[in-house]
């Protein structure tokens, strides 16, 4: 019994996870992908402020659902949160700083009205959008490829032992895979960040920034379109898969019960799910007609359905990539046996219930406030606006 | 088995540095954000405009340190996994809780108002724009609870027990965890040091302005404010603050005895060694002496945990002879461990459902007897192992609670030398602790001792700095009040110098007071529970060095901005800052 109510929060806790990590693409996504255009749409001093207006009242809770993403890891996969956060740590570097000059680029940068000092912050933001929303989509891909490190469970820690040491862009160009391949999962992740935050700009703003925005959003989203189906593509033909083949016995033990997985690491594995579990094709069935519908919508000027589309897109995206590798969180390339999984990888059923409590609690008070701040700032934001708001940055 | 040191120590420092630098601005968040509501409030309440004014400008400066505290922030909530890996695996379980909680709570509700707050004058009623303000102090206050609910677990590990089974801390009481009274004395204590920070800036800030004869009317409200919030909070900070010290004293006597220099044993009221310098080598062989202005008993009268043992503060020496005991005990809870932990596996492999549910069933029991027996009280313990009565029975009754219905030979043992199993760790510095021999065991023993015990002059001085900085700024708060009251601020130009020249003293006194707390608990990173070098992960050097000087870089240059735009928008003034281009 006490393993079956176990069993049903760490699948709460994996969607919990996915949630987190949805809401962070579809919310921060728009902010990066703001950002991340922000020299093509914003030819002039007043032009980027009005561009860097529209996300400057929202963009620090948007960010918030990355932090406590990291947070629910913590508190919900420890062991996860300890093997990747180290095993990644070139690329966790690179999203920590890029993340740093955000908020310090939006507030400082209207602080001085100097040419060379706004455009040095103009560059601090592209690179703060650019960089995470990148860096993100190459550590999905390295993770669907699986990564190189060990566990020793008879240590007192449980350490990781990361074969991966000693190269830096390592998690960039994965020679154990297909090194184009993470780099293709980054561009997904840049192009779906600049559809989401192309049709925002476009329905925040109007006349000429508005249309920029618009076609950058178009861009981004064929990009992510594309490349999201190559990729499906390479994964089916081309890349090797992780099934589980003692997944009952594995979920009922308790945590931290490393090196006794047993694996199968073959081509085309991660599409078995499909087949498994026949509803998870809503997934990239959503990915595909969200991303789709997003350029229809844009094309007719129709921003809010865009926006609308394109957030499902996104849902679409990230969850695919979730449930194709389920149950698997982190898959160990050299070490299969040693991989991370929703069942192994999971903090106490003690910990996991008292999280759920909280998080029922606080998340549906945490969207009504989220949905009451964009309803009061709900409108477009013109060029006046920022010039007479001494408030504005 | 054995860490390359420079690793551990470049993680330390990595993670030392940033959160120093990060607990640069927090305080100032705290103090700025709750004083910014108050006077907005008073704005909403008497429709004077010149407190909403005063709130814009306090509040725009809020803004710019805001965004600092943010940006060194976000490394905060993750590096605990990218340098502490085997820290997260170990008490992930407990500590990330607190964390995620966190967002949930604070993270949310800060980041959520402070863009409305910043944006929203015009878009907002004067009564919901005041709100907003409030629910943003809130928000900064409820991250203060549960970051120190998390702090307060590596100081007092409560509300956690070992699973021998996954090899790591589990949660088992999260009352214990929240309620912990280190937890709630910290966050007093640390809540009311950023009220603290917060007032003097504000006072600091105006007496420049009364120095330059300028914004007189704006600066004395603000001084008014700013004298009566930070006396009720340098009040309840020094108060908190001695709670502090006297819970230090009963649940970690290690970083009491680092922090009084109490070198030698001694008997009845423990001696106060006000002022003087350390002569040290504790790392090799563990001496230490004193020399300098000493005052008798005084810190046995006024340390009210002492009572219990007689006015007694735990030297060095005492410590250290327990610590030996200790060690060897926790050689004993590490195997035990390993060899339930091997059985369980085996049994796992084997499915042999029999063994798993028999061991299954011991750590249930053992969980329950945990739960009753409480936590292992150093003085209990110390006074036990000297021969005295009382102390004597009342450890082995807590000996008894646990061992109550158990039946299996090895969770016997780990249920016998539980408490001490974070010391048997201390070993794994030198060898390898299950598979070592007695000989060597012995060899290493006397090293684990050198390492159990912090540096005594580090703590020392760091306490007394800001024991000493403390009471001046209640002298301070309690000059200026009265001044305020009898509204004499301008009156006297030397107490305007000395409010400008106290603007940095909060702040070194509140890092002297991290050090203290964060350097006194060393060699763990979890009290008695888990050593600092066994938290880290297993990175190559270069990885540490490459971010360390990153991280430096950044840092420094974001500093320089800091500073550039705090001075800019100062010494504009409230009525230079184009605030109320709009509304004039």
């Amino acid at each position: 019994m006490e393993f079956e109510l176990y069993t049903v929060l760490r699948l709460i806790w994996w969607l919990v996870l996915g949630i987190l990590l949805i809401g962070f693409a579809i919310m921060d996504g728009f902010d990066l992908g703001v950002a991340s255009m922000l020299p093509y749409v914003g030819r002039n001093d007043v032009e980027r402020r009005v561009v860097i207006n529209t996300i400057g009242p929202v963009w620090e809770g948007n960010q918030v659902w990355l932090l406590l993403g990291g947070g629910a890891i913590f508190a919900a996969f420890a062991p996860l949160y300890g093997l990747s956060f180290s095993g990644f740590y070139p690329a966790m570097l690179l999203i920590l700083f890029a993340l740093i000059l955000r908020p310090v680029g939006f507030k400082f940068r209207s602080k001085v009205e100097n040419t060379k000092w706004r455009n040095t912050w103009d560059t601090a933001l592209f690179i703060g959008g650019f960089v995470p929303a990148l860096v993100c989509g190459v550590a999905v891909g390295n993770v669907i490829l699986g990564v190189p490190f060990a566990v020793d469970p008879t240590d007192p820690a449980t350490v990781l032992y990361n074969h991966s040491q000693g190269h830096l862009f390592y998690l960039l160009f994965n020679p154990n895979g297909f090194f184009v391949f993470t780099l293709l999962t980054g561009l997904v992740s840049v192009g779906m960040c600049l559809m989401q935050g192309g049709n925002y700009l476009a329905l925040k703003t109007e006349g000429q920034i508005s249309q920029r925005a618009a076609t950058a959003g178009r861009f981004g989203g064929l990009m992510a379109l594309v490349l999201f189906l190559l990729c499906g593509l390479l994964v089916a033909v081309a890349i090797k898969g992780y099934t589980l083949l003692n997944e009952a016995d594995v979920r009922s033990w308790p945590s931290q019960q490393f090196n006794l997985l047993e694996v199968e690491h073959k081509t085309g594995a991660w599409m078995d799910n499909f087949t498994k579990y026949p509803f998870f094709i809503i997934a990239p069935a959503l990915a595909i007609g969200g991303m789709l519908l997003s350029y229809i919508f844009n094309r007719a000027q129709a921003f809010g359905k865009a926006f609308m589309a394109s957030s499902l897109g996104i849902f679409g995206i990230v969850s695919t990539a979730g449930t194709a590798i389920f149950p698997f969180l982190l898959p160990s390339s050299t070490n299969p046996e040693a991989s991370l999984l929703v069942w192994n990888a999971s903090n106490s059923q003690k910990t996991l219930l008292t999280m759920t409590i909280f998080a029922v609690i606080f998340v549906p008070i945490i969207l009504a406030y989220t949905a009451w701040v964009y309803n009061v700032l709900r409108g477009t934001i013109t060029e006046n606006d920022v010039v007479s708001d001494g408030q504005s940055y | 088995m054995v860490e390359i040191n420079e690793v551990i120590a470049l993680s330390r420092t990595q993670f030392g540095a940033t959160a120093l630098y990060h607990f640069l601005f927090v305080p100032l968040t705290l103090g700025l954000s709750t004083l910014v509501a108050i006077m907005e409030t008073i704005y909403v309440r008497t429709g004077n405009t010149a407190w909403r004014d005063g709130a814009k400008f306090w509040g725009l400066l809020f803004g710019i340190n805001f965004a600092m505290g943010v940006a060194t922030g976000i490394p905060m909530e993750f590096q605990f996994g990218m340098i502490f890996q085997r820290y997260a695996n170990f008490v992930g379980d407990i500590f990330g809780a607190p964390l995620a909680i966190e967002g949930l709570m604070a993270f949310f509700l800060e980041a959520t108002f402070i863009g409305m707050w910043f944006f929203g004058w015009d878009k907002l009623s004067k009564r919901a724009h005041c709100t907003v303000g409030w629910l943003m102090a809130l928000g900064a206050t409820f991250s203060a609870i549960w970051i120190l609910v998390a702090n307060g677990f590596m100081q007092y590990p409560a509300g956690g027990e070992i699973n021998p089974f996954t090899n790591r801390a589990e949660m088992v009481n999260f009352f214990a965890l929240i309620l912990s009274p280190v937890a709630q004395v910290k966050f007093a204590h640390t809540i009311s040091s950023g009220y603290v920070c917060g007032s003097v800036f504000v006072l600091a800030i105006s007496a420049y302005y009364l120095l330059r004869n300028r914004n007189i009317g704006f600066a004395k409200r603000s001084m008014t404010i700013a004298s009566s919030f930070g006396l009720l909070a340098i009040f309840f900070n020094v108060w908190m603050g001695h709670q502090s010290g006297d819970l230090v004293n009963q649940l970690q006597p290690t970083k009491m005895a680092a922090t009084e220099a109490a070198c030698k044993a001694e008997e009845g009221l423990a001696d106060l060694n006000a002022i003087g310098i350390i002569v040290e080598d504790i790392k090799n062989g563990g001496e230490c002496e004193f020399k300098g202005l000493t005052i008798p008993n005084i810190l046995g009268m006024i340390t009210m945990s002492t009572w219990e043992y007689g006015g007694k503060v735990f030297s060095v020496e005492e410590i250290r002879d327990v610590n030996k005991t200790r060690i060897l005990s926790g050689v004993e809870a590490v195997r035990a461990q390993k060899a339930i932990n091997g059985r369980y596996r085996q049994a796992l492999i084997e499915k042999d459902t029999q063994t798993r549910e028999a061991l299954e069933k011991e750590w249930a029991v053992f969980k329950e007897n945990a739960k009753q027996a409480g936590q292992l009280k150093f003085g209990t313990l110390a006074l036990s192992l000297k021969g005295d009565n009382k102390a004597q029975q009342e450890y082995s009754h807590q000996q008894e609670t646990l061992l109550k219905g158990l039946s299996d030979p090895d969770m016997i043992k780990w249920a016998t030398n539980k408490y001490h199993y974070g010391y048997g760790l201390l070993l794994y510095k030198y060898i390898d602790v299950v598979n070592a021999d007695d000989m060597e065991i012995s060899k290493v023993v006397p090293m684990a001792i050198n390492d159990s015990v912090p540096s005594i002059a580090p703590n020392f001085y760091a306490f007394r700095i800001m024991v000493g900085l403390g009471l001046l700024m209640l002298l301070f708060f309690i000059v200026s009040f009265v001044k305020a009251r009898r509204n004499t601020l301008t009156s006297c130009r030397k107490y305007l110098v000395w409010a400008f020249l106290m603007l940095p003293v909060p702040w070194i006194a509140i890092e002297s007071g991290w050090l203290l707390a964060e350097y006194g608990r060393q060699p763990w990173a979890i009290q008695d529970l888990l050593p600092t070098f066994y938290s880290v992960s297993n990175h190559p050097v270069w990885y540490l060095w490459l971010s360390l000087s990153l991280f430096v870089i950044l840092y420094a240059s974001l500093m320089v901005v800091e500073i550039y735009l705090m001075l800019k928008y100062i010494k504009l003034g409230p009525e230079g800052t184009q605030l109320d281009k709009k509304s004039a």
